[in-house]
């Protein structure tokens, strides 16, 4: 397998399954449940090593080559993670239209890494 | 009262996979390495709590010695621990941590064989060897996108627990294509849905019991134990008192007990050999058929008990009613009208070839049997043999045209001939399906041991070719022969003696069963003298008709040693 192909698939599964994760599983017009917003917390803004899932998005994406790095879903995925991360204040404090809005970034995120993992 | 929540396991390096679980799938019980009552999502020590799975292979034997009853396990593959707490393995650490999951897979089956396993992650994330071993094992399924999908997750779960209970590994009832047993299956369920006692009727290991265990019981859908009583088995003295229990002092050596109508509270009760329940006692089972009640002797204040009640037997009830031995009223309670029977192994001659298969993958499925194969496996270097080892049988029916049975992805296959097989399917089992598995399982075992002994001797074949184990004709035949011996035979007097005649598939095995009764009865009357014997059977005792007895004694198959 190529480190290109290495590296979508990671970001595939470590970032996109991960940060979706609560998202497949809640009805997200509905409140959640404190500890599934601590789930939701973790996954999207501590995950591994207490990083955001942006940071993990970057240090991936960094690896990939300029061309991949700035294909259309790789930027989509880059822009659903900063939209993720605008909103932690309010997501942790648990605002309902917060928390609904990075549910559906979230799904986003996962769709376009793993679109750009199918692109390959 | 409905049945135990099903109980999962999940061994992952992290937390992702139980944190989804506990959040989402409430439906089921988690076997954790905690000693705390109750779910962990109600707990307050949940958050950072590292008892709430296993991490590694030793944690999940830490958390399956605490939990044998253990129904699916969930299972990471990549974890990303330190090398000392990953199993010894060989090949790159990366590689090892990479696909631990597998490795810690091949573990599971090897100390707990058939526990169904739900891998998390998709078919492309695992190598091309590892796939080969994962599609091989039937109660292995990867959980590709369901991994993250709580719903699909636990849809997936239930289709591995009803996938377990329909293997015989699993302990799935053998039901065949015999229209008999379409029609016992729908009403042994729908019965078991109702709180009517069952009554089952059968000849001597037609699988009473296990119609009872595995398949009223599991229908019934109660939270309690499946308790069984053997009543043919226990002292007429005992009988009550190990049914409905007793208090200190009630009789001689009395102790305070709970009898096992209150064990099965919730459950099932099985009463099998019903026939042999002591007279006196039917009056108790009665009472406590009609008003849920039982009362420990010695005792006067009734206990309410909630049991579902099977018995069995293979006597004739109503003869027995007739003869006084019974109560009619119990009978009647019995609910004699929906009785259920199991046909002997003759009326359903077309399911014996699946029978047979089935009987033989269960039995070695587990325990001194299933150690027996992985040793074998072991000895021969075959390949495939990682993971739990399938035993399967090739029944050849036609010698032209067959095509040479392959044996299964792991494990041995035993092959048995176009005359072994007329001579297994010719057999009128006179035990029934109990005979099948023991005939089965030894010949099984005798042919896997000289297999062995061939190895040992540097004879044997080696590597996968080895794993098709040609199962002797001649050896079933005997087997089988021998095993009538012990069922549903019947005394005949002659010339003073008593023979056991033992209905076989031919006139020649019957007289040879009866010469072989009646060398055993001379050799012991005479003390072993072959002389006396001869005398006795040829009218003349010199040693030339001795040398003749004694040549016959030994193609009988006696053995001197083994008759003194």
């Amino acid at each position: 397998m190529s480190k290109r192909a290495e590296l979508l698939d990671r970001l595939a599964h470590d970032v996109g399954k991960y940060v979706a994760r609560v998202a497949h599983n809640v009805d997200a017009s509905r409140p959640l449940a404190p500890e599934v917003r601590a789930m939701l917390c973790d996954d999207l803004y501590a995950t591994k090593d207490g990083r955001r899932a942006s940071e993990l998005f970057e240090e991936l994406a960094g690896g990939l080559p300029a061309s991949t790095r700035r294909a259309e879903h790789i930027e989509a995925a880059r822009r659903a993670l900063a939209r993720i991360d605008v909103l932690e204040v309010a997501v942790r404090r648990g605002d309902r239209a917060a928390v609904s809005e990075v549910l559906g970034a979230a799904l986003e995120v996962e769709r376009c890494l793993v679109a750009s993992r199918g692109a390959r | 009262m409905m049945r135990d929540k099903p109980k999962l396991l999940v061994i992952d390096d992290g937390t992702r996979h139980v944190e989804l679980a506990h959040a989402f799938l409430r439906d089921y019980a988690y076997a954790t390495r905690c000693d705390e009552p109750g779910p962990c999502w109600t707990c307050p020590e949940r958050r950072g709590c590292t008892r709430t799975h296993a991490h590694d292979a030793y944690e999940a034997d830490e958390a399956l010695a605490k939990h044998p009853d253990v129904d699916v396990v969930l299972l990471d593959v990549a974890f990303d621990l330190p090398e000392e707490r990953l199993l010894p393995g060989e090949g790159k650490l990366a590689r090892r941590k990479r696909y631990q999951g597998l490795a810690i897979l091949e573990r599971l089956r090897r100390k707990h064989g058939a526990l169904p396993v739900v891998l998390m992650t998709s078919e492309d994330a695992i190598s091309d060897d590892a796939h080969e071993v994962v599609s091989a094992d039937e109660l292995v399924a990867l959980a590709g996108d369901a991994s993250f999908d709580a719903r699909a997750l636990g849809a997936l779960v239930e289709r591995t627990l009803a996938r377990r209970r329909t293997l015989p590994e699993g302990g799935g009832f053998a039901w065949g294509d015999a229209a008999v047993m379409a029609t016992l299956r729908r009403d042994a369920e729908a019965l078991a849905r109702t709180s009517l006692p069952m009554l089952v009727l059968g000849e001597t290991g037609t699988g009473k019991s296990a119609l009872a265990e595995r398949v009223i019981h599991p229908a019934t859908g109660r939270a309690g134990r499946f308790v069984a009583v053997d009543l043919a088995t226990l002292p007429e003295t005992l009988v009550a008192a190990e049914l409905f229990g007793a208090v200190r002092g009630a009789f001689s050596g009395a102790l305070d007990r709970r009898g096992r109508f209150e064990e099965a509270h919730g459950g099932t009760l099985f009463l099998d050999e019903i026939g042999n329940l002591p007279f006196e006692v039917q009056r108790m089972l009665l009472v406590a058929l009609q008003d849920g009640r039982i009362t420990r002797l010695g005792e006067s204040s009734p206990r309410a008990v909630d049991v579902k009640v099977v018995a069995a037997t293979n006597e004739d009830l109503v003869a027995r009613v007739r003869a006084g031995t019974f109560r009619a009223d119990l009978l009647a309670r019995l609910n004699p009208a929906a009785q259920l029977r199991m046909p002997p192994l003759r009326e359903r001659g077309e399911d014996l070839p699946m029978l047979a298969r089935a009987l033989l993958r269960r039995r070695f499925a587990a325990g001194a049997d299933r150690a027996l194969v992985e040793h074998y496996l072991e000895a021969v270097g075959a390949q495939g043999n990682a993971g739990m080892p399938q035993v399967d049988l090739a029944l050849v029916e036609r010698s032209r045209g067959a095509r040479a049975p392959a044996a299964p992805a792991r494990g041995v296959l035993f092959a048995l001939d176009v005359e072994g097989t007329r001579r297994l399917l010719r057999h009128t089992f006179p035990g029934n399906v109990r005979e099948l598995e023991l005939v089965l399982t030894s010949a099984a075992v005798l042919t896997l041991s000289d297999a062995l002994d061939a190895v040992d001797r540097r004879r044997g074949g080696r590597g996968d070719d080895a794993r098709v184990l040609p199962m002797s004709a001649k050896l079933l035949g005997s087997l089988l022969e021998q095993a009538s011996l012990g069922t549903s035979a019947h005394s005949r007097h002659v010339g003073g003696r008593t023979f056991d005649v033992v209905p076989s598939d031919g006139l020649h095995a019957v007289a040879r069963s009866l010469e072989i009764q009646l060398y055993e009865q001379l050799f012991r009357e005479t003390e072993g003298d072959f002389a006396r014997m001869a005398g006795e059977l040829l009218g003349d005792a010199t040693e030339a008709a001795a040398r003749k007895v004694r040549l016959r004694f030994n193609q009988l198959g006696l053995r001197a040693r083994r008759l003194r």
